[in-house]
């Protein structure tokens, strides 16, 4: 517990300032929804000028944007999925790296812990702290709901699967984070090779969108297992997708404890 | 029993050689001085017998236990100061000592406030704020508060002053008192010549010699000066070696009778002469040629 408590400690005052942010954005987000609403045709005419890729890549061309959650879907809710997997890719590598990159991994592993001891209250601590961030941004979000949603109901159920669902993302994007860190030994390689693979998951996620053509791609994009679009049309999240989440969350654990055990710390 | 055993412990980085066939064993309650200039493989040892680096070939063990399987219980035992202290920037003294107390059942509160009193350190400031010094001082704290069977000091004296050199030293004597076996490395030869009951000298990754202090200093290894009534080109004693001729001086030193040694000397116009026991540094030479 010892280690958990100090990561849960070093972290917080990031978790609280990316947790703070986003849910501010969503909800400012949410404010403009009540005029969406009166301007739907403006905006619908708008979306039929807009060429048909750009509008399928977004998701915009299957969902009605006057209902509160299409409206979230589509707009908030991908940027909560990519500020979040980048808030919890750089939050697990830096967990791990910065013993690392400061060379405090040679006084921790003094101590009587094993390196698996370690690896586990480490990625405990990650744990916590992004699913205080998906509950704190979910309790924000479901505040402007009530807030702006107007005379309209919503289902609830769909929005519970939304907040899953982003920190499902998450937890696959922190444990590849903590998997980076047991692969490279610095601080500035992870960081930069973390916001890369989540920036290109996030286009790969747009370009499957874009066109049938490119539809397989989603298999690739963390960001397509879990795609509004597709939660709020099928009120469901996806099975095959959510084996291959459970999976790839299981794989990318199981290297990280073993990459790390076969390093040697230098 | 052993504090520390090594047997045929081997090291590669890749291709590049850590170190090579080491074999070494410390008793308990004894003081072991490891010896060795920079890359000689002093840290590389020391680390492998943390778990810290993955032996190529070989085994160490510590208290009896093996320390590439049992390194959990090993650490229990031990305390480790590193040569380059790092800590966490952001945690004050107060709270990184007891986060390292935290790791071990015991209360080490009463430890902690006896140890940062001897060594001047102001609990409550940050880690960051330190000199390397007081970092130094922190981490030989941190590394004795639990009471440790085994302390592992990798150049513990870098950074600090002659004061606290003598503290740090009083302060190691009292705990040896209590049975703790001390290994320490080092390149500063005369505080090793001082404490130590034994030392090893490493170069190359390869032990070259493992003796007694006691042993080393009267191994009839002398340090001669000569003053000559007139100019000499060289010497003809055998036994004599490391031979510096500056004019009507001569220095050398001498292994072998000390017999020999006189009459050698005596054949010679000599006006004045100086033999002492060899410094360390002196033997250090010896083994290591050109240092």
């Amino acid at each position: 517990m010892n280690i958990y408590k100090k990561e849960i400690k070093r972290n917080l005052k990031s978790t609280l300032i990316w947790t703070g942010s986003m849910s501010l954005l969503n909800f400012l987000q949410m404010t403009a929804y009540p005029s969406i609403v009166t301007q739907t045709k403006a905006l619908e005419q708008l979306l039929s000028k807009m060429p048909k890729e750009l509008v399928a890549a977004f998701g915009m061309d299957k969902l009605n944007m006057t209902e509160i959650l299409n409206y979230y879907g589509t707009k908030s809710y991908a940027l909560l999925l990519l500020l979040g997997g980048i808030f919890s890719i750089i939050l697990f590598s830096s967990i791990f790296i910065k013993e690392k990159d400061e060379k405090t991994i040679e006084f921790l592993l003094s101590k009587p812990i094993t390196r698996n001891q370690m690896i586990t209250e480490k990625i405990a601590a990650g744990l916590t702290l992004i699913f205080l961030f998906n509950v704190f941004v979910s309790i924000i979000t479901y505040i402007s709901f009530e807030t702006y949603k107007g005379s309209e109901d919503y289902d609830m159920h769909v929005f519970i699967l939304l907040c899953i669902g982003s920190f499902l993302l998450d937890l696959i994007f922190g444990v590849f984070g903590a998997f980076l860190s047991a692969f490279f030994s610095r601080g500035k390689t992870v960081t930069s090779l973390a916001i890369g693979i989540t920036l290109i998951s996030y286009f790969i996620g747009i370009l499957s969108g874009s066109s049938d053509k490119f539809n397989r791609l989603k298999y690739f994009s963390p960001f397509k297992f879990v795609d509004s679009v597709d939660i709020i049309l099928n009120k469901r999240l996806d099975n095959t997708l959510m084996i291959i989440t459970t999976l790839t969350v299981i794989t990318v654990i199981t290297l990280t404890y073993v990459i790390y055990n076969k390093r040697d710390i230098v | 029993m052993q504090a520390v055993e090594i047997i045929g412990l081997t090291k590669y980085y890749g291709k590049a050689r850590g170190i090579e066939d080491i074999n070494l064993s410390v008793e308990e309650g004894e003081i072991f001085g490891f010896i060795g200039p920079n890359g000689a493989g002093k840290s590389t040892t020391i680390r492998l017998l943390l778990d810290l680096i993955h032996p190529t070939k070989g085994s160490a063990f510590i208290l009896g236990r093996n320390c590439f399987t049992e390194t959990q219980e090993i650490k229990k035992h031990i305390g480790y100061l590193p040569s380059e202290i790092n800590y966490y920037d952001d945690m004050s003294v107060k709270e990184l000592l007891n986060f390292s107390a935290n790791f071990y059942d015991l209360d080490c509160s009463q430890e902690i406030n006896r140890l940062c009193s001897i060594f001047e350190v102001d609990k409550s400031k940050r880690i960051y704020s330190l000199s390397l010094g007081n970092r130094k001082k922190v981490g030989i704290i941190q590394a004795l508060i639990h009471k440790p069977r085994l302390l592992i000091m990798d150049e513990p004296t870098s950074g600090l002053d002659p004061l606290m050199i003598k503290r740090f030293f009083d302060v190691l004597s009292e705990v040896n008192r209590t049975k703790c076996t001390i290994f320490f490395s080092s390149h500063v030869l005369s505080e090793v010549q001082r404490f130590c009951h034994r030392v090893g000298f490493i170069k190359e990754g390869k032990i070259m010699k493992l003796d007694s202090m006691e042993n080393l200093r009267n191994q009839t290894l002398r340090k001669v000066k000569l003053e000559l009534n007139s100019i000499r080109e060289n010497i003809n004693i055998s036994g004599a070696r490391d031979i510096k001729i500056e004019g009507k001086a001569i220095e050398f030193i001498y292994t072998g009778d000390s017999k020999r040694l006189i009459t050698g000397i005596g054949q010679m116009d000599i006006r004045d002469i100086w033999i002492e026991e060899p410094s360390l540094d002196d033997i250090f030479l010896h083994y290591y040629g050109e240092v």
